[in-house]
């Protein structure tokens, strides 16, 4: 490895302007070197304030407004990029460096076919003429595994898939293969088991073009599988950089070591104690229920969102429903919690149908919703006190002061504390407004809980810390949950038993550790195969890969 | 496509009713004596003569039932026949059909200044790296849409009319004595034009697809040019309709100003004299341009936005 | 004006932006300290005070001329000049503020509060009352504004009271529109469906969650049509149809200068400019209302 790499970035310090009027920055990156040779993939990762999306930014000369590398060095092969003229910058866009980019769903221009923005790429560096520029475009799609290429080139970014859009992008940035692409979150905002074909197809292509690959992720089961090197960053800095399986393997620094313990998928599934006290009565059962909606704009047509889907959850248990995008699963807690009627089959809680008045007032108090954004879903002029005192005040509980002690009281169970009582949400992290949301939850002690997705917006460990308190406030108070999430792993933490939902219907239930280990639907099979990390566990292929 | 077409014409054509029944009501509902108001306008502090009253009453209508008045008129306006001028005697669609030219030529003139101008302003602000170019060009909309269009037409007329002899002053005869209200009629719409394109364009830079074309090496004219401009001029296209309406209202203004026919001078003259099928006739073609341009505009749009022509209906 | 001003109201996030980019703290100055805040909150301050009390901003009378003084040009003396009766011209415009203010005012609350009401019922009634509603505002804003105000005149006759209820007739549709979409978007934020979780009923609701979020850009629309309305108002003073002469108001003294353009710059030119300073100030303090409620 002592050729000259093909990135070799030396105390890269990049800086923030607060304020346009002001002459205040702050440095958003400090001091950070590494190197990325040939043929390698070297992963950055680092949670959200890293600097490592920052980091990849400064590398392809396309920072922020406000931005600004402040000193350091960037080389590419032998030539210096940080100062070069705009001029010298868009030679090597595109043509020496490829950039793929975070979210494919708004990354392509909406108004302009697919195979004219891959030959956007050809036409400003080479001086090919539209014609065949059209035609290397087709190629180029082909070439990333798109079928039919000819129809989707003279399509628009709005009628393909989120997977597909991000495999025309790929075919941009590697269209001239160059001698870096970075890759940017390329699959964060995918589905797990698109994320995976994406995620072979980079793999494939850059070896293809022989381009060296900066995989920027937040997850590490990501960089365990996919990277030859891992550079850790924390608060725009590098805490450690080093091959894949010893950074993984045996972490020198504690922040790499508190993020593997975080990362669900690579945590070792030590059995979890079993909850004592799960009694064999359901609490709530869910008899058959389906429900179709309409699609806006295509009159009668409808989409058949749950399709005659029955659990049950006894009392103390603990019940994951896992799907991807579109699988229904956010419909069902819906169904469950009466925010949308069923078109049939039945509800029940403790034996009574909760679409009756009396259920439904039943329901009220005794369930409760956790939502997916903390950032959503807490009024941002309440203060905490007055959010977490809201059903309180609504089911007219005790008198002011009884409910004052009771805020307090609750803000503690949640490690959170007084002192948190007269603070506005928009003075919280996203940790402890969720924390706050889950006071709220529990102010009516109810008997069930509807989690959707509650850690799916927090940072890995904000939201291995949420986990570990539902699981603690579960044992301590008999909780019954409904856990809804696209993420096995997560489940995997929290529940006894997981139902799979593939296009509205439950395609597998089973104890959590069968359907993991044993799955009988061919879907989860895919799905559970899918999760990142499931390759880092293999560490002779991981040694291999980290040594090639 | 043809039931969308359909569907968009029934629409205006229901605005189109509504904004009659509107002005019917406006006009001829408020707490107010119609005959009244128009013999005194027509004789200032006369004696009424109650033979007039009854005569007016019973020509106008006024003596029917409100109802029955709604619908007779709204019978002869289906066919075209907006009624008599109260003071002219002329019938009310004949003088719109007069005036209407010379207040087209105003307004098309009045649009073409306002989207040049306030297009470049925008694409300008929006493309340049000076913050300092940009921070000017955009000081200038705020100033536009500040100032009361009357007081702008009058400052053009001190200065190229009275100062540098270089406009007629008033007068509809010739090319050039459609530059300075056209002017005075573009500036303030130029200005909103500016404001909504760059608060728009400047949304578009921020895309993450503007990224993409970057990292392709574009650079930033091209892609000003090839990915923003055409994804913020879009949304910005249905605010024509608003935006054509203004300058009708803005006409009756500036033609006032600069002594021109036209639809101002008629509904300025209309209103003083309180002429009410006048004004009811203008209000209507007013709402009948706002409707007009409207449609063409939801027609062309699936043409120029392809998220929107392949589904049509969600529109 | 500042580019922050104009950020506001993206439709989608950028996305571009790292996670970390620093919340503005200790050195960014408040918006409202910012210089052309400050010069707008001045021109509104001493506009309002011009309306209050005319008598302690000058000691001329606005009706009263003096003959051989006419059409003299702005001095020490008369600060805007003379008009053709010899009246001072700023003391005209000084006490033709109150009752050009008072019209746009009226104008205002008449559209705010209708306009907010009709909103709120249509958001959040929906169903038959909203599309009712709506498909009526949908016909007056299909009506050019200054149109349906010069119709409403036709048919109240003339005077500032008239051409006030005019113009805040034509403002209806607009306050109902935006009221009615911010009612919508809070109603249907999650943190309203938490508070319906939590068993809040719907009059709690209203009062406790939709109103208070759904009024900061009320206000600021309030600020900004305040602008609009001024400008409306003085559109039919000048036309005439406002005040009675020799009563002055802005519009018609903008109108009464209009013979004397070529001799006279001073008589149109600046009581105009006040206009043009108070509208120019009124939408510089929405904008930053405006950036304040979007943060």
């Amino acid at each position: 490895m002592n050729a000259t790499p093909v990135l070799r970035v030396r105390d890269l310090v990049v800086e923030y302007e607060v304020h346009r009027s002001t002459s205040v920055r702050v440095p958003a990156v400090r001091g950070v070197s590494f190197d990325v040779h040939a043929g390698e993939v070297v992963a950055l990762v680092g949670e959200s304030g890293s600097g490592k999306s920052t980091t990849a930014h400064a590398v392809v000369g396309l920072l922020p407004a406000g931005g600004r590398v402040v000193g350091g060095s960037v080389r590419l092969h032998e030539g210096e990029l940080v100062g070069l003229p705009s001029k010298a910058w868009r030679q090597v866009r595109g043509a020496r460096i490829g950039l793929v980019p975070q979210d494919p769903g708004i990354a392509l221009n909406p108004v302009t076919r697919v195979g004219d923005q891959v030959a956007e790429v050809l036409r400003i560096h080479g001086r090919v003429r539209r014609a065949d520029a059209a035609r290397q475009a087709v190629e180029i799609l082909r070439s990333v595994g798109l079928s039919d290429p000819e129809a989707r080139a003279r399509q628009y970014p709005h009628e393909l898939s989120g997977g597909m859009r991000q495999r025309v992008l790929i075919g941009i940035a590697l269209a001239l293969e160059p001698a870096l692409v970075i890759a940017d979150e390329p699959t964060s905002a995918l589905d797990v088991t698109v994320q995976r074909r994406v995620l072979d197809l980079l793999d494939d292509v850059t070896t293809r073009a022989g381009s060296a690959v900066l995989f920027i992720t937040h997850d590490l089961a990501v960089a365990a599988d996919r990277a030859d090197r891992v550079v850790v960053m924390k608060d725009g800095e590098i805490v450690e950089q080093g091959p894949t399986a010893q950074v993984l393997g045996s972490p020198t620094h504690a922040y790499t070591r508190s993020l593997l313990a975080a990362a669900p998928q690579l945590t070792v599934t030590t059995p979890r104690a079993p909850v004592p006290d799960i009694g064999p009565a359901p609490l709530l059962e869910v008899l058959s229920v389906s429900k179709a909606f309409r699609l806006p704009g295509h009159a009668g047509r409808t989409v058949q969102a749950v399709d005659d889907v029955s659990l049950s959850i006894p009392r103390g248990g603990a019940f994951g429903l896992v799907g991807e995008s579109g699988s229904g699963k956010s419909t069902v807690a819906r169904l469950v919690l009466q925010l949308t009627a069923p078109d049939s089959g039945t509800v029940l809680l403790d034996g009574a149908p909760v679409s009756d008045p009396a259920g439904r007032s039943v329901l009220r108090r005794r369930s409760q919703l956790v939502h997916q954004n903390p950032f959503a879903s807490l009024d941002p002029r309440f203060t905490v006190a007055k959010i977490v005192d809201e059903p309180l005040r609504s089911h007219r509980v005790g008198s002011r002061a009884q409910r004052r002690d009771r805020v307090v009281e609750l803000l503690e169970q949640v490690a959170l504390g007084a002192a948190y009582a007269d603070r506005r949400p928009g003075e919280l992290s996203g940790g402890q407004r969720q924390r706050v949301a889950i006071a709220r939850a529990l102010a009516l002690e109810p008997d069930l809980l509807v989690l959707d997705e509650p850690t799916s917006a927090l940072d890995v460990s904000v939201q291995a810390q949420i986990l570990a308190l539902l699981d603690r406030l579960r044992r301590e108070r008999g909780l019954t949950y409904l856990f809804i999430s696209h993420d096995l792993a997560v489940v995997r933490q929290v529940v006894d038993r997981v139902g799979v939902l593939h296009d509205g219907r439950l395609v597998e239930v089973g104890p959590t550790a069968d359907v993991f280990d044993h799955p009988q639907d061919p879907y989860t099979a895919e799905l559970v195969g899918a999760i990142p990390g499931g390759r880092a566990e293999l560490t002779p292929e991981l040694l291999e890969r980290s040594t090639r | 496509m043809t039931g969308y077409v359909l569907r968009r014409l029934g629409a205006a054509v229901l605005v189109l009713w509504a904004a009659f029944t509107v002005s019917f009501a406006v006009l001829y509902l408020l707490p107010s004596d119609p005959v009244s108001i128009m013999l005194d306008a027509a004789n200032p502090g006369g004696t009424v003569d109650p033979a007039q009253v009854v005569e007016l009453s019973a020509r106008y209508g006024f003596d029917r039932p409100p109802l029955e008045q709604y619908v007779v008129l709204l019978g002869r306006a289906v066919t075209g026949d907006l009624g008599v001028s109260v003071t002219s005697g002329a019938p009310v669609s004949q003088l719109l059909a007069d005036a209407f030219p010379q207040t087209l030529a105003l307004t098309s003139v009045a649009l073409g200044i306002a989207l040049l101008l306030g297009g470049t302003i925008a694409a300008t602000s929006s493309w340049t790296r000076s913050t300092r170019l940009r921070g000017a060009l955009l000081a200038l909309p705020p100033l536009g849409v500040s100032m009361p269009t009357f007081w702008i037409g009058l400052l053009l007329l001190q200065l190229f009319s009275f100062r540098l002899p270089i406009f007629p002053a008033v007068g509809n005869q010739g090319v050039a004595s459609i530059v300075l209200p056209a002017v005075t009629l573009a500036i303030p719409l130029s200005a909103v034009v500016a404001q909504v394109l760059a608060r728009s364009m400047r949304t578009a830079w921020d895309a993450p697809y503007v990224e993409t074309a970057l990292a392709k090496g574009a650079s930033r004219g091209r892609v000003q040019w090839r990915h923003v401009t055409r994804n913020a001029a879009l949304p910005a296209l249905t605010l024509l309709g608003i935006a054509v309406g203004n300058l009708l209202a803005g006409a009756v203004v500036v033609e006032t100003v600069f002594s021109r026919a036209g639809f101002g001078g008629l509904v300025e003259k209309a209103v003083r004299a309180q002429d009410i099928p006048v004004v009811q006739g203008v209000v209507v073609v007013g709402a009948l341009v706002f409707v007009v341009v409207n449609l063409v505009v939801d027609l062309a749009y699936p043409a120029l936005d392809p998220r929107i022509s392949r589904t049509p209906a969600t529109a | 004006m500042t580019l922050v001003s104009h950020a506001p109201l993206t439709v989608t996030a950028p996305v571009l932006a790292p996670a970390a980019v620093p919340a503005p703290g200790r050195g960014a100055l408040h918006p409202l300290l910012r210089p052309g805040a400050i010069a707008s909150l001045a021109v509104v301050l001493v506009v309002l005070g011009w309306a209050l009390v005319p008598g302690l901003f000058t000691a001329a009378d606005p009706l009263v001329g003096v003959p051989a003084e006419k059409l003299s040009p702005p001095s020490a003396a008369h600060w805007f000049g003379t008009d053709n009766l010899g009246r001072d011209l700023y003391a005209r415009t000084v006490h033709g503020t109150g009752v050009s203010l008072q019209a746009a005012l009226l104008a205002l609350g008449l559209g705010l509060v209708v306009g907010a009401l009709v909103g709120l019922l249509a958001g959040y009634l929906g169903g038959a009352v909203d599309a009712v509603l709506m498909r009526t505002t949908d016909v007056l804003l299909a009506i050019p504004g200054l149109l349906l105000s010069l119709a409403v005149v036709t048919a109240l006759g003339f005077g500032t009271l008239k051409v006030a209820i005019a113009v805040g007739v034509a403002e209806v549709a607009t306050f109902a529109r935006v009221m009615r979409a911010e009612v919508l978007r809070v109603r249907t934020t999650t943190y309203v469906e938490a508070a319906v979780l939590a068993g809040a009923r719907r009059p709690a609701v209203l009062l406790r969650h939709v109103l208070p979020n759904a009024a900061g850009p009320i206000l600021v629309l309030a600020t900004v049509q305040l602008g609009v309305i001024v400008l409306a108002v003085s559109s039919l003073s000048f036309l005439g149809f406002g005040a009675v002469p020799p009563t002055p108001e802005w519009g018609s003294l903008v109108a009464e200068g209009r013979n004397f353009l070529a001799v006279a710059w001073w008589f149109t030119t600046l009581p105009g400019l006040v206009i043009a300073a108070l509208v120019l100030a009124a939408n510089r303090l929405g904008r930053v209302l405006e950036g304040r409620t979007h943060r």
